[in-house]
């Protein structure tokens, strides 16, 4: 064969070769970013575990502690206030996740106090279906710490992929975008406890 | 190659004797019971437990597994170390190990922290359905008492057979049985691998011995007997037991409950 042949035989091999490498690095990011959107889901589900348990708490402490009304008023707004932020993982901002995780710390405090005045009242603790509904929450609390890690591990996994050379080349021309996740809250490195 | 495999032996030894003499373990320095054998589900570093509730415990944690595909862990120390909670403890240590099944997840680990006097209960995430955050805190809540008064060894085995009870329930076993079917112990896999590797050196030395006398093979002699000869007077450890000593490779999503004594 000629050397011209040859030259052109290589030139295709390299372009295919770059090409199956651009496919595989493309399906890998899709595949990273299902991961990231499946985590994001499993976040949303324990945050709505956890508002769903809301009202039946609030219901049975009041049954104990009915001039407390500040602190259940405090607990139904900051649910409310939760409940009404959703967030589309894949075009998320910073700044609406961290919108997100204030409002669902807010609802951690205000349950946090709500916890504090039970145990105030021992009637109330020795009550079974409160010590359910607390147990309830505590499993909660600790899935959602669990939940936000795993998403913070798969957001920070792809974005370490996209932003890695020469695969920022691909997530470029797609038009893959870093995701956000979760910062640090002070204090949230332990999940927070329900105790009697 | 051997002197550095024996030193790595003996760091990691004097790294559990530090950390046990300073009594307080990490979910990386607690030992897994499965390092001694597959039929081994407790974890008792500290001598929180006796040798016979030990003993019953792995009984019980064997016959548990035999019967309803669940596997359950019971790890009772003096202390952890304080960057962290009895949760974050039992929790990692859960999914570091794999308790349960791979693909099905049917854990549970009992977690017991004598001196912080605080107990846990973890649940994989195939057996949240059953054994309920609710259900958890029932079961440690009828037994809190043992532990209170420092009766760790009545506690726990309490505990367990609560949870055994529990899962033997005829709609509870089902559910955890359904579409699952039981390995063959590991030991018995390893039977046949020994069994056949015997037989082939038997084979081998037939065959040489009839090349010999047919004087062929005078170079490859050496080598083909020495081999199976060499094996046979010093067996390599047996490959089977990597994987004997593991876990199922199950994970939890922080599932369970925990109580304070």
């Amino acid at each position: 064969m000629k050397k011209g042949t040859w030259i052109a035989i290589s030139i295709v091999a390299v372009l295919g070769m770059m090409g199956v490498w651009a496919v595989s690095r493309y399906n890998t990011f899709v595949t990273m970013q299902e991961n990231v959107t499946n985590a994001w889901g499993q976040v949303e589900n324990q945050y709505q575990r956890r508002a769903d348990l809301v009202p039946n708490l609030v219901a049975t402490v009041k049954g104990y502690a009915s001039h407390e009304q500040s602190t259940f008023t405090a607990v139904v707004e900051a649910r409310a206030k939760a409940t009404g932020i959703t967030i589309d993982p894949s075009h998320a901002t910073e700044e609406q996740l961290a919108q997100f995780q204030a409002s669902q710390g807010e609802l951690s405090q205000a349950l946090g106090r709500l916890m504090a005045i039970a145990e105030s009242y021992p009637e109330l603790q020795a009550n079974e279906s409160f010590r359910q509904l607390a147990d309830q929450l505590e499993g909660t609390e600790n899935r959602i710490a669990y939940a936000r890690n795993v998403f913070n591990d798969c957001a920070k996994e792809y974005n370490a992929a996209i932003h890695r050379f020469p695969g920022n080349i691909i997530a470029g021309m797609f038009g893959f975008e870093r995701k956000a996740y979760f910062e640090a809250e002070a204090g949230a490195e332990k999940a927070p406890r329900v105790e009697f | 190659m051997v002197g550095g495999k024996r030193l790595i032996v003996l760091i990691v030894c004097l790294c559990a004797f530090v950390c046990t003499r300073a009594g307080e373990w990490s979910p990386s320095t607690l030992p897994s019971p499965k390092a001694i054998g597959q039929e081994y589900y407790v974890s008792n570093p500290d001598a929180v437990l006796s040798t016979h509730t030990v003993q019953t415990l792995n009984e019980l944690c064997s016959r548990l597994k035999t019967n309803t595909s669940a596997e359950m862990a019971v790890v009772a120390i003096d202390t952890y170390a304080p960057s962290y909670d009895a949760h974050s403890v039992a929790l990692q240590l859960f999914n570091l190990w794999g308790i349960g099944g791979e693909d099905r997840h049917t854990g549970v680990l009992l977690f017991l922290s004598r001196s912080n006097r605080e107990i846990e209960l973890i649940t994989g995430k195939g057996i949240e359905g059953i054994l309920t955050d609710v259900r958890c805190g029932q079961i440690l809540d009828a037994n809190i008492a043992y532990l209170s008064k420092n009766d760790f060894d009545t506690g726990i085995l309490h505990i367990c057979e609560n949870i055994e009870s529990m899962l033997m329930q005829d709609e509870n076993r089902s559910e955890l049985l359904l579409g699952w079917s039981p390995k063959k112990p590991a030991h018995n896999t390893g039977w046949i691998v020994i069994l056949l590797f015997v037989l082939l050196v038997i084979v081998l030395w037939v065959w040489t011995r009839h090349k010999k006398r047919q004087g062929q093979l005078k170079r490859d002699r050496n080598v083909v007997i020495t081999r199976p000869n060499r094996d046979i007077t010093h067996p390599e450890p047996w490959r089977g037991n990597s994987r004997a000593s593991s876990w199922g490779g199950g994970s939890s999503a922080g599932g369970g409950a925990g109580r304070k004594f």
